[in-house]
């Protein structure tokens, strides 16, 4: 049983990619056999994440102009086993993603025994981000805890329960929210949104909170997902929501601020 | 009535999985309704001139309803070849006719108009000529009452001069606003009186959504997000929180009024009578309210 995840924000540099990367990764390292698409034709990144960039030679978009065998265009991680990526076309724009290629392309990769195809949604809401969210069954969306970013996931949610192909046929798609670049600190002050506030607003289920960290930055400089080195807080944030995706029952954490012991404050 | 939730028809994308070669759609959209009162042509032509004059790009290749109901004869008399021939030099585009006897249809049909209901508003000094009943007369739902008054609204979009074809909620739908008018200047406005069930809305309203009961009251279950915007031709109801536009008495029925439960929206408006955010008292954010208008201005109460 497939299941097509779209992860989107509207917002651009709220973590669409950075959590594609991570979910995919850590989906993969639990045995499930994901791949990971890049949308934003024109932009493409997920390959930077994920550390493929080099092995790119045929993309999304030959695949859906028939100009690359699908088996071909997919990247196989080197360091973890079941993880592929299709990334985007450089060179393309967003008008070459059309219905018929991208379904068609999904269902293939459905036939070829993928659990979880996880598509990295372009910024926006033109068409590169319509065709990402168009045959999800699931969708993640990523915001920030500031008002403009809680806004445009508001208007992703609106999308998605009115211009997919699960909306068309009247059914719903199972949205979760990830919170992403989280400061707990930064709430107690005043100065963000806190979680509460966001969901109080979006009203969908909380996937996660992912804390604001400089691992983020790092991993992604290295074309590693963060969720690989699990001594960081933004490995352990995402590990919590791969299983809470899976659907184990995992508590919050990163929502409070940390009390720092004596020595902490001290020399921290 | 139906609630579609859409955006921007144009850049949906379709199923990969059924080539359908058409897809049916019911939308919303705006016509000029052209109420005729007269056949003599060279009168009407000058006074089209004039009118189309002022406003061209809102008229050009405009397609327009022929109303007839102020025909003596509803439109049995009328020639149509000639009068379309005379809207299309002034680049209107006749599509349809409404209000007509069986007789004018008739005639309609034959020139390649259409047929639309059309729930006449009429102002009786005009309309001497009382309507046939028949079936070629507007649809009424039984017990429904169309009450005349004076327009006392400023919003009116939709009165004499312009019919919503169909009920809808549309996303990124401009706010109703004045539109020009091509019929004389006496308004009708049609007095929503329960008679059609309110829309009743399950989701959420979210950023950029627009709800829109037309000629009934709303119902919204869920939150009113910022950025979303509900609109009824008669009352508003809010049981979650109100946080973007909510607009009552689209068309200017005087007694419309909002109800909510948390009143933190962007603006209000009843029957034409605005308030933006700012100017909501503080002490009436996040409280229960009922808002109502009072000599055209807003005025908010307790629920």
């Amino acid at each position: 049983m497939s299941k097509v995840v779209v992860v989107a924000s509207g917002k651009g540099g709220v973590g669409k990619t950075t959590t594609s990367a991570n979910i995919a990764a850590g989906l993969a390292q639990k045995g499930h056999k994901t791949v990971a698409i890049d949308f934003d034709v024109g932009l493409r990144n997920l390959d930077l994440v994920l550390g493929c960039e080099r092995r790119v030679v045929y993309d999304f978009v030959n695949v859906i102009k028939g100009e690359a065998k699908l088996n071909v265009a997919l990247i196989r991680d080197k360091r973890i086993e079941n993880l592929y990526v299709l990334p985007a076309s450089q060179t393309r724009d967003k008008d070459a993603l059309e219905p018929e290629g991208v379904g068609r392309v999904l269902e293939d990769l459905k036939g070829m025994g993928f659990e979880y195809i996880i598509c990295d949604s372009p910024a926006g809401i033109e068409k590169g981000a319509q065709m990402a969210m168009y045959f999800a069954d699931e969708a993640i969306v990523v915001a920030n805890p500031e008002v403009s970013s809680v806004r445009d996931a508001d208007r992703v949610l609106g999308l998605l329960s009115a211009k997919t192909n699960r909306a068309e046929v009247g059914k719903t798609i199972k949205s979760h929210l990830l919170l992403t670049r989280y400061s707990p600190a930064m709430v107690k002050k005043g100065e963000m949104l806190s979680v509460s506030d966001v969901l109080e607003l979006l009203g969908i289920p909380l996937l996660g909170v992912i804390p604001e960290s400089k691992a983020v930055l790092q991993s992604s400089n290295k074309g590693t997902p963060a969720i690989m080195d699990d001594t960081t807080d933004v490995a352990q944030a995402y590990l919590d929501v791969v299983y809470r995706f899976l659907g184990e029952e995992r508590e919050q954490r990163f929502i409070d601020e940390e009390k720092k012991g004596i020595f902490r404050r001290l020399f921290g | 009535m139906e609630a579609l939730i859409e955006s921007n028809g144009a850049a949906t994308p379709r199923s990969a999985a059924r080539p359908d070669a058409f897809e049916l759609k019911g939308v919303m959209t705006s016509l000029a309704v052209l109420r005729l009162f007269s056949l003599d042509l060279s009168l009407m032509e000058r006074q089209l001139r004039i009118k189309i004059a002022h406003l061209p790009q809102f008229f050009q290749d405009a397609p327009v309803v022929l109303d007839l109901g102020a025909l003596a004869l509803g439109g049995a008399e009328v020639t149509f070849r000639p009068l379309i021939r005379l809207l299309r030099e002034c680049h209107l585009i006749p599509v349809a006719i409404t209000n007509a006897s069986e007789a004018g249809r008739a005639n309609a049909v034959a020139e390649g108009l259409g047929v639309m209901p059309y729930r006449a508003t009429r102002n009786a000094s005009r309309a001497a000529v009382t309507q046939p009943r028949g079936e070629g007369a507007p649809q009424q739902a039984p017990g429904e009452i169309t009450r005349v008054v004076r327009a006392p609204s400023r919003t009116a979009p939709a009165d004499d001069s312009r019919t919503p074809v169909r009920t809808i909620a549309v996303e990124d739908m401009p706010t109703p606003a004045p539109t020009p008018v091509a019929a004389p200047p006496p308004r009708a406005v049609p007095v929503p009186q329960g008679a059609r069930p309110a829309m009743v809305v399950r989701q959420p309203v979210r950023s950029g959504q627009v709800i829109y009961a037309q000629q009934s009251d709303l119902i919204v279950l869920g939150p009113v997000n910022p950025g979303g915007e509900v609109i009824a031709d008669g009352n508003v109801h809010l049981y979650g929180v109100a946080r973007g536009r909510v607009i009552a008495g689209a068309q200017g029925y005087p007694e419309a009024q909002i109800f909510c439960q948390r009143l933190e929206a962007e603006l209000v408006g009843v029957a034409g009578a605005f308030m933006m955010s700012e100017d909501i008292p503080s002490k009436r954010r996040g409280k229960p309210a009922r808002i109502s208008s009072v000599d055209g201005a807003c005025r908010i109460e307790d629920l």
